[in-house]
Order: C-alpha cells, then sequence, then structure tokens
C-alpha cells in the first residue's frame, strides 16, 4: 500500500513538473518568431487530430466502415457545428445520435 | 471586480460541462479496471488524486498488474505525459499578466480537455486565470468522483459506454475546431494534424500519437504560411 501510493506520487510529480515546466517559465519571455508562429497552429492541431483519432481509429484500430457508430455520429455532429457554431448544440446532437446507433446495435 | 471573477468563474464552470460528462464513462471505466487489476478502492481513488492524468493512469495499473518497477512507471509517466509541455508552451502567451504563483496553480489541471477548451476561450477573448482555474477544479472534481463511482459502485453499473456519453469528448473537438480554424493556413494544418493523427494512433499508440499529430500539423502551417508569404 505505502509503495504503492509512493509511486503514484512519484507518478503525479512528474506529471505536475511536466504541465508546469512552459506555463510557469514561458509567460512574460519573448520566444523566437519562428516557435511563435509555430504555437499558433498547434491548437487547430490538437481538435483536428483528437478528433479524426477518436472517430477514425477509435480504440486504436482503424474503422472506416459505414457501419461504424463512431463514423457515422460524426455526421451529423459536423453538420451541426457548421451549421450553428454552439459547442451545446454539437455535443448533444453527437451523444444522442452515437446512443441511438448504440441502441440499433452497432458495435462501438 | 468580484463579480466579475464570479463570472469568471461561473462561465468557466458552465463551458466546462461537455467534457466533464465526456469524462465520467473514462473515469468510472478506469475505477473498475484498476480495481480488477487488483488495486484497493483507496489506491485506485489516491492515483487519480495524485496523478489526474487518464492515460497515464490506465498504463499504470497495466504496468503495476504486470509486476513492472516503480522507476519503469515513473519514466511511462514521464513519456505519456510530454505532450503537456506542449499545451504549456501554447496557453504561456495568454499568462503574461498572471503572476508566478497562479501560473503554478493553474499548471495542475493541464488536461487534454482542459486545454482544448482553454485555448479557444483565450482566443475568443473568453478566457482569463478565473475562467481556467474553473475548467480546472470541475475536471478534478469530476475525475476524482467517476474514479470513486468506478471503484466502489463498478460492479452494479455494467458497461456505462452504453449510453453514448463517450461521444461527448469527439462532439466537443469537433465544435471547438470549427471554432479555432480562422484562415485557410489554419485549415491545411487542421487537415494535416487529422491525417498524421490517424496514421500515428494505429502506429504509435495512444501517447505518441499526439506529439506527432501537433509536429505534423503545426509544422505544416508555418511551412504553408512561409510559402504564402513568398508567392
Amino acid at each position: 500500500m505505502a509503495r504503492t501510493l509512493l509511486i503514484f506520487a512519484a507518478m503525479g510529480l512528474v506529471t505536475y513538473l511536466l504541465r508546469a515546466v512552459a506555463l510557469v517559465l514561458l509567460p512574460g519571455r519573448r520566444l523566437p518568431h519562428l516557435v511563435e508562429r509555430w504555437l499558433e497552429y498547434v491548437p487547430a492541431a490538437v481538435l483536428a487530430g483528437l478528433a479524426s483519432a477518436y472517430i477514425l481509429a477509435p480504440g486504436g484500430s482503424l474503422r472506416l466502415e459505414l457501419t461504424s457508430p463512431w463514423l457515422l455520429a460524426a455526421v451529423p455532429t459536423v453538420a451541426a457545428a457548421a451549421w450553428r457554431k454552439s459547442l451545446w448544440l454539437t455535443v448533444v446532437v453527437g451523444v444522442v445520435a452515437f446512443g441511438a446507433l448504440l441502441a440499433a446495435g452497432l458495435t462501438p | 471586480v468580484v463579480a466579475g471573477r464570479r463570472q469568471e468563474f461561473a462561465r468557466g464552470l458552465a463551458k466546462s460541462v461537455p467534457i466533464l460528462v465526456g469524462s465520467i464513462p473514462t473515469g468510472i471505466a478506469y475505477g473498475v479496471l484498476a480495481r480488477q487489476s487488483g488495486l484497493s478502492g483507496i489506491e485506485t481513488v489516491a492515483m487519480s488524486v495524485l496523478v489526474f492524468a487518464g492515460s497515464a493512469q490506465f498504463v499504470a495499473i497495466a504496468m503495476l498488474s504486470a509486476g513492472a518497477s516503480a522507476a519503469a512507471m515513473v519514466v511511462a509517466t514521464f513519456f505519456i505525459n510530454l505532450r503537456h509541455v506542449l499545451f504549456g508552451a501554447s496557453l504561456a502567451k495568454w499568462l503574461d499578466e498572471v503572476p508566478v504563483a497562479w501560473r503554478a496553480a493553474l499548471a495542475h489541471g493541464l488536461t487534454d480537455e482542459t486545454y482544448a477548451l482553454n485555448a479557444i476561450l483565450f482566443t475568443q477573448g473568453e478566457g482569463s486565470r478565473w475562467t481556467m482555474l474553473a475548467t480546472n477544479i470541475a475536471m478534478y472534481v469530476n475525475w476524482l468522483a467517476a474514479s470513486a463511482v468506478g471503484a466502489f459502485a463498478g460492479v452494479w453499473l455494467g458497461d456505462v459506454r452504453r449510453f453514448g456519453a463517450e461521444f461527448a469528448i469527439p462532439a466537443m473537438f469537433i465544435a471547438l475546431a470549427t471554432l479555432m480554424i480562422k484562415d485557410r493556413v489554419h485549415v491545411a494544418a487542421a487537415a494535416v494534424a487529422a491525417v498524421a493523427a490517424v496514421l500515428f494512433r494505429v502506429t504509435l499508440g495512444p501517447d505518441w500519437y499526439v506529439v506527432g499529430m501537433v509536429v505534423a500539423g503545426a509544422s505544416a502551417g508555418v511551412v504553408i504560411e512561409r510559402w504564402l508569404e513568398r508567392s
């Protein structure tokens, strides 16, 4: 028990330091112009990449078949996002569509 | 000023709801798996309290039950969470005016989901230290509660994934991506990252693909930007 908790504490410390290093040290400093331009594209890359991996490779294996509930639920979700740009509407449409597809018997 | 802080904190909580709902099935699944692999209920929740990093915790469960050494688990955590350095660097420019003790506190809650949400809020001019604090606290409490439900009540719940709540996370990423993409260079960077994400997800696995897709997408953005400037 004590040994396990010590391991978890060490894991937590490493995780915290990784999260803190840039956030604590960088603000107020000027980065090279090229690095700043690079960081400008990080959020778009993170969002598009995470969404794409979730939908096209859920659980880590490629799912491009038309019976994948991830792929099918993404269709109305993308449409909702493009239509209203509303976070709430998009999430509700996605969850309802995905839930309905699972209820219909598709394998997640 | 106090009313402003309260409003910002409340807005942060309201904007967090999709990532909270989406993380509940993951937290419960973590709790159930941790118990099945032999951790006690207390240990299961303690890992969420101390580590607060979904994929590192899943890997730790697998490593523990395979009898891995403490050093191996800490090193694995380092590599799995290395992507958070990039997230911190990306948010840093919004926190120039924020005192260092605040930044040190905000760093605790920098997960994939809170990063994505806060990057958008800052870009849209809706972000502040208070909205970020609210997203972090909400996500932490939610993660602890979901882990505890999985650890102590998991057997009665059955498969919580069947309700579709899991899709809240990709749906939120889709909605945020449409808000984030400002011009054609962002579109190109997002498209390269989307393709790279799938390629790296199936080859590099669940932890390294994030670094791969960010490097590919952001580098493509810079290269295309330079190329457009020259032509």
